[in-house]
């Protein structure tokens, strides 16, 4: 039996709705909620949260909540209590924050003064301790002072970096996986002054994560 | 003269594209699942792997959480992730080169609850770090936040 075309096409423009407002109804069924936190060392940050339409929250105290619907962003405050206890499995499973140890060397030389030399040793000291834990991600990072070209301090600050994950390679270390990365004068400690050697620049800094 | 100068020229470029790509070695490793609880999965191109401690995360992969589960990943620039129970968090972007502190870090939390931490890339640059969610998108300033995906029905 042929169906009449207006038949047909009432058919269609209700399947047609139906599948419109399935789609919808499934899209719209979230809202999201976004709360800053405090930085571990109380310096300003803020977050901007932004709905698909355009409207706008900007969070700027810790603790503060954007809700945030297809159509709109509410927001309001909270407290490190409420959001410690309703999300305590994040704090829980965050990954250790990275540590940083910076070595220094001796005047125009290639050895480690007597306080970074212990430091490395500390350094040894958590390596080896945290056997059992999640294994630890080692970064060192070689920096220049501002003598020399870019690319050649970024080849000596590489170099630096190197000796230092040789070193803790003799100290019994397991370093392949570890990064070695020479920034060059880059990131200089203390500002640069042309032509001038800051000894405090040529430094390398041990990054555990 | 004019062929030994374009020889050099030749060979200076494929040195130098040869550094290039001698950096990041590791730069296909994202970065890294650090703790786990319950029963967490990777999908990356089109198979599943169970996550365990130590296991290497890669862009565009899809990181699914169950219930009474979680999961804590570092990235290679230091951005700190957590993901809770019922979730499901992609990410979309990321690229870190360590020696310019470049890249960009984008990610989505499309069911659940995500904390964020902020790591290098962000702090030189603010605006290469986006998490996207259903309804939104959040661009930050140096920060750490949470973001939680509610269904209907919740408070």
């Amino acid at each position: 039996m042929r169906m009449k075309n207006s038949h047909i096409a009432l058919l269609l423009g209700l399947l047609f709705g139906v599948i419109v407002i399935l789609v919808t109804l499934y899209v719209n069924r979230t809202r999201e909620r976004v709360i800053l936190l405090p930085q571990p060392d109380g310096t300003p940050s803020a977050i901007i949260v932004q709905s698909k339409t355009g409207a706008t929250a900007v969070l700027d105290r810790p603790y503060s909540v954007a809700t945030v619907a297809p159509k709109q962003v509410g927001s309001e405050q909270t407290d490190e209590i409420a959001v410690k206890k309703r999300y305590k499995e994040l704090f829980d499973a965050l990954p250790p924050r990275p540590r940083a140890f910076l070595l220094y060397f001796e005047t125009g030389g290639t050895r480690l003064t007597p306080d970074s030399e212990k430091i490395v040793q500390v350094v040894v000291s958590v390596l080896t301790d945290a056997k059992d834990l999640p294994p630890f991600e080692i970064t060192v990072i070689g920096h220049a002072d501002e003598i020399g070209t870019d690319d050649l301090n970024d080849e000596l600050s590489r170099r630096r970096a190197a000796a230092i994950v040789g070193m803790l390679k003799a100290k019994g270390i397991d370093t392949t996986r570890a990064s070695i990365v020479g920034r060059g004068s880059r990131e200089p400690l203390i500002p640069h002054k042309k032509g001038v050697a800051e000894e405090k620049n040529r430094r390398v800094e041990i990054r555990l994560k | 003269m004019g062929k030994t100068k374009s020889t050099t020229i030749l060979v200076f470029v494929c040195c130098a594209a040869i550094l290039g790509f001698a950096g990041p070695v590791f730069a296909y490793e994202a970065g890294m699942v650090k703790t786990v609880r319950g029963q967490v999965r990777i999908e990356r191109d089109g198979g599943t792997l169970e996550a365990r401690v130590g296991d290497a995360v890669h862009e565009r992969d899809r990181v699914i959480v169950q219930d009474a589960s979680s999961v804590g990943i570092s990235m290679s620039d230091e951005t700190l992730l957590s993901i809770g129970h019922n979730s499901t968090m992609v990410i979309d972007k990321y690229s870190y080169d360590p020696v310019t502190r470049e890249g960009q870090v984008a990610t989505s939390i499309l069911k659940g609850t995500l904390r964020y931490v902020t790591g290098l890339i962000g702090r030189a640059r603010p605006q290469a770090i986006k998490v996207t969610t259903n309804n939104a998108t959040i661009g930050i300033r140096g920060t750490e936040f949470i973001v939680e995906v509610l269904d209907e029905n919740e408070k």
